[in-house]
């Protein structure tokens, strides 16, 4: 047989497909465009270019999902309690929304984030069983996501079942020891300390039990997290240490070993350890942070601004939790550049913020300016997903 | 020795311009999709079209290879019907629809050794491109890093090279490697016609080494190593040079890569511990990737016969992940078992027919007493960088991530069963 035919057939074959591809490659469009929207903060505009994307390909899961976060955007962020009093444009809200996560879970049952949202939304509608097996799932599919446990935790919390509750959010913790500088985990220390306090030291007593290789980078990085919340500096500097020597290249370890020398008096290697934390990832606003604490308690006025700036700079333009590894799993024309988690203040209230002190340093500064005083509440008016948490 | 270029005889679409072009439209369409550039696969129909009607039709037979990729791109129309997650296969089967239309085109039009040079020039002068840019930014990146206090570079590696999104460092180190035997094309060439060339083109190569050799990856090291000892076997085992030439060859090349490494050493201390030592984060990284290929199997063993899908290994391997400790996996790290878990025994034998059916068409071709030993040396050469690219995928899964890396594989597989190293001589011509 001769290869042109062959050839000429693939050559009609492939527009035609094209055409076909024509709508996916117009809906990634929509998909980009409604990326773009969301962060100008501009709704209406991005609901006319996902809901494009979903009529252009209906058989994508993820253009349902994001047409469902969009659906939420003006749902509320907190629970107020089971069944709560949702009004009549809330409710039609969420229960659209939770069909589009359904119909996403229809087409890729393999949606961790979309298995989260839907459980979110249940509980908002009352419908507590099924959100939390909706939870569970999300736990199950993707066990090393900490907000997945945080979420389920704080809705166990809230049905009177502390001990499960406790049980989630040692997980969180465990997968991500940063937690412990989250909003989520001050509120909960403020509202049950003794609990709070049991929590850190059975997840150092199970991290110390579970890890066979005790030189392990990366178990030293998170117990010496640990052991520096739970003030055992002596610890923490040892095993932050031997996480550093073992693997420098982790920025946390850095912002950790820094925390400790702070604690201990040596400000010069703490700035050390913060230089090389900032270094290693530009991206992160604690070093910022604690280098601005340390230019003001020193004076240097220039510096301290700058530092301060650049924290609440950073903190505003947090990477996105889910992107990184939803790009990974999802092919697509487009990188997803936002959170897909609900409520949508979520990650703020489940990750470190560093934005209140900022602020309140830098209205210090500048007492003219009204944006800075407005904000020096940040990370307390944080709405908790839960009503009085 | 070698012998001389034959003049190119057969200029099967009649028209010298139309060749150029026709050579000129294949790395503009590996580039384009690199570069993100829309309608690449329209304009690809487009030249198919025009060259048959130009005259390329021929007498041009299909070759076992042929079907091979035929068979291999057939396969994903049933396979997205069985695909757990159907608009991630979508992606990958419209990635192998266009690496199929290219292939056909090279197969098509490819005829002179003018186009072959053509093609693989315009693609080393991209590896240059790519070399010097990892070269640049490695210096740069290393500099900031030892102002901050870091002297180690081994544990940094992966943040010293900064690469395109959506391409991770692994990945686009993978492109370098797909890269390096279209620069050894381009000196095979000149070696017979203009010897200053020849030489002159040795930078490109030895930049993409340089890259490499900077990246800190072993595997990719390790690749480059089974690139130039591929090369120098083959020239022997099918006596295009002399045995002695293809000693000194084999010593020449790893004393040209020594001579890289104690000169990257020399000019950024610490890089050589990245080959003699084991760093902690290489011997974790090797832990990791054992897990996961556990992970794996048990996906294989759950969907034994079409696999999950193409391109959905990692969205499937998150949910089995709490027996062990590797966390979130963003792909299987091995080629073979990518093809298992995603196409499934069905799919592998695909696969594999397609290797097996290149191996033995290689070999029945460099056997073949009338081809001349330039183009066995060149054809060589694209054999041992499909050799390096497979060596360097069978613990890393780069090659069917992304389209551009996917078309030159393909291309690589088109060149080597073009007509413009065989045919030719074959019939007599």
């Amino acid at each position: 047989m001769r290869i042109w035919p062959v050839a000429l057939g693939l050559a009609v074959v492939v527009p035609w497909f094209s055409l076909m591809d024509g709508d996916h490659r117009k809906a990634e469009e929509d998909l980009g465009s409604f990326y773009s929207f969301m962060l100008k903060v501009d709704f209406p505009a991005a609901g006319k270019s996902i809901e494009e994307a979903v009529r252009l390909w209906p058989e994508n899961s993820r253009y349902y999902t994001w047409r469902a976060y969009w659906k939420s955007q003006n749902l509320p962020p907190q629970c107020l309690r089971i069944g709560s009093a949702l009004d009549s444009a809330g409710a039609s809200a969420a229960s659209d929304a939770a069909a589009d996560y359904r119909k996403a879970l229809e087409l890729n049952p393999r949606d961790a984030v979309a298995h989260h949202n839907l459980a979110w939304l249940e509980h908002l509608r009352g419908n507590d069983a099924s959100a939390r097996a909706e939870w569970e799932r999300a736990a199950a599919i993707d066990p090393d996501n900490a907000i997945f446990h945080i979420s389920l935790g704080v809705f166990l919390e809230e049905n009177s079942d502390a001990a499960g509750a406790a049980n989630e959010y040692a997980k969180a913790v465990q997968i991500s020891p940063s937690t412990l500088d989250s909003p989520f985990f001050a509120r909960y220390r403020a509202r049950s300390p003794q609990a709070a306090d049991a929590l850190v030291v059975r997840c150092i007593r199970e991290m110390e039990a579970a890890g066979q290789d005790q030189s392990d980078p990366i178990l030293n990085a998170h117990l010496g997290k640990l052991y520096l919340y739970h003030q055992e500096t002596g610890r923490a500097a040892a095993a932050l240490e031997l996480a550093a020597e073992r693997l420098p290249n982790l920025p946390l370890v850095w912002l950790n070993l820094g925390d400790v020398f702070l604690a201990q008096g040596n400000t010069e290697a703490a700035m050390n350890c913060y230089e090389k934390s900032r270094t290693l990832n530009g991206g992160l606003p604690a070093p910022w942070l604690r280098l601005a604490q340390i230019w003001q308690s020193r004076g240097v006025k220039e510096e301290e601004k700058k530092s301060f700036e650049a924290t609440v700079q950073r903190w505003g333009h947090r990477r996105a939790v889910t992107a990184s590894q939803n790009n990974r799993l999802y092919l697509g024309r487009v990188l997803q550049q936002i959170d897909d988690l609900l409520p949508t203040t979520l990650v703020w209230y489940a990750t470190p913020c560093e934005a209140s002190a900022a602020y309140r340093a830098l209205a210090e500064l500048s007492p003219e300016n009204r944006f800075y005083r407005l904000r020096i509440n940040t990370c307390e008016e944080i709405p908790a997903p839960h009503k009085g948490f | 020795m070698l012998n001389n270029v034959p003049d190119p005889k057969p200029a099967s679409l009649g028209y010298p311009l139309a060749e150029i072009a026709s050579a000129v439209a294949v790395p503009g369409v590996v580039l384009g999709y690199y570069f993100g550039v829309d309608f690449i696969a329209i304009w690809l129909s487009l030249c198919v079209v025009a060259a048959v009607a130009l005259g390329a039709r021929g007498k041009t037979q299909m070759n076992p290879v042929d079907w091979g990729v035929l068979l291999v791109t057939t396969y994903e129309i049933p396979s997205l019907l069985f695909s757990q997650y159907r608009a991630n296969s979508t992606f990958f089967a419209w990635t192998m629809a266009v690496s199929a239309l290219l292939y056909y085109f090279i197969r098509l039009t490819l005829r002179t050794p003018r186009q072959v040079v053509i093609v693989s020039g315009a693609l080393a002068a991209f590896g240059a491109f790519l070399a010097w840019s990892a070269v640049s930014q490695f210096g740069a990146n290393l500099e900031r890093f030892q102002s901050a206090g870091f002297i180690e570079m081994v544990p940094f590696r992966s943040v010293l090279i900064h690469v395109p999104a959506p391409f991770v460092l692994g990945e686009w180190l993978t492109l370098l490697i797909l890269l390096l035997p279209f620069a050894g094309v381009v000196i095979v060439y000149f070696w017979s016609t203009h010897r200053v060339l020849a030489v002159l083109s040795f930078a490109v190569p030895v930049a993409l080494t340089a890259a490499m050799i900077l990246s800190c990856s072993r595997a990719v090291f390790w690749s480059v190593v089974v690139f130039l000892v591929s090369l120098c076997s083959l020239a022997l085992i099918y006596k295009l040079t002399r045995i002695r030439t293809a000693l000194i060859a084999t010593v020449s090349a790893i004393a040209c890569v020594a001579i890289l490494i104690v000169s990257a050493e020399l000019i950024y201390p610490g890089v050589l511990d990245a080959y003699a030592k084991r760093d902690v984060s290489q011997v974790r990284s090797m832990a990791g990737r054992v897990s996961i290929w556990k992970r794996s199997r048990a996906l294989f063993e759950a969907h034994p016969l079409w696999g999950v899908g193409s391109a959905n290994a990692a969205l499937f391997l998150t949910s089995t992940s709490t027996d062990d400790d590797s966390g979130f996996a963003s792909r299987t790290f091995s080629l073979p078992v990518q093809v298992l878990a995603e196409k499934g025994a069905v799919g592998a034998s695909c696969y594999l027919a397609l290797l097996v059916l290149l191996t033995m068409q290689f070999h029945r071709r460099m056997r073949s007493s009338v081809v001349e030993s330039w183009r066995k040396l060149a054809a060589a050469c694209f054999a041992s960088g499909i050799a390096a690219a497979v060596f360097r995928d069978l613990t890393y899964s780069s090659l069917l991530e992304h389209a551009p890396t996917t078309l030159l594989l393909v291309t690589l597989i088109a060149m080597l069963s073009s007509d413009a190293w065989w045919i030719i001589c074959e019939s007599g011509q």
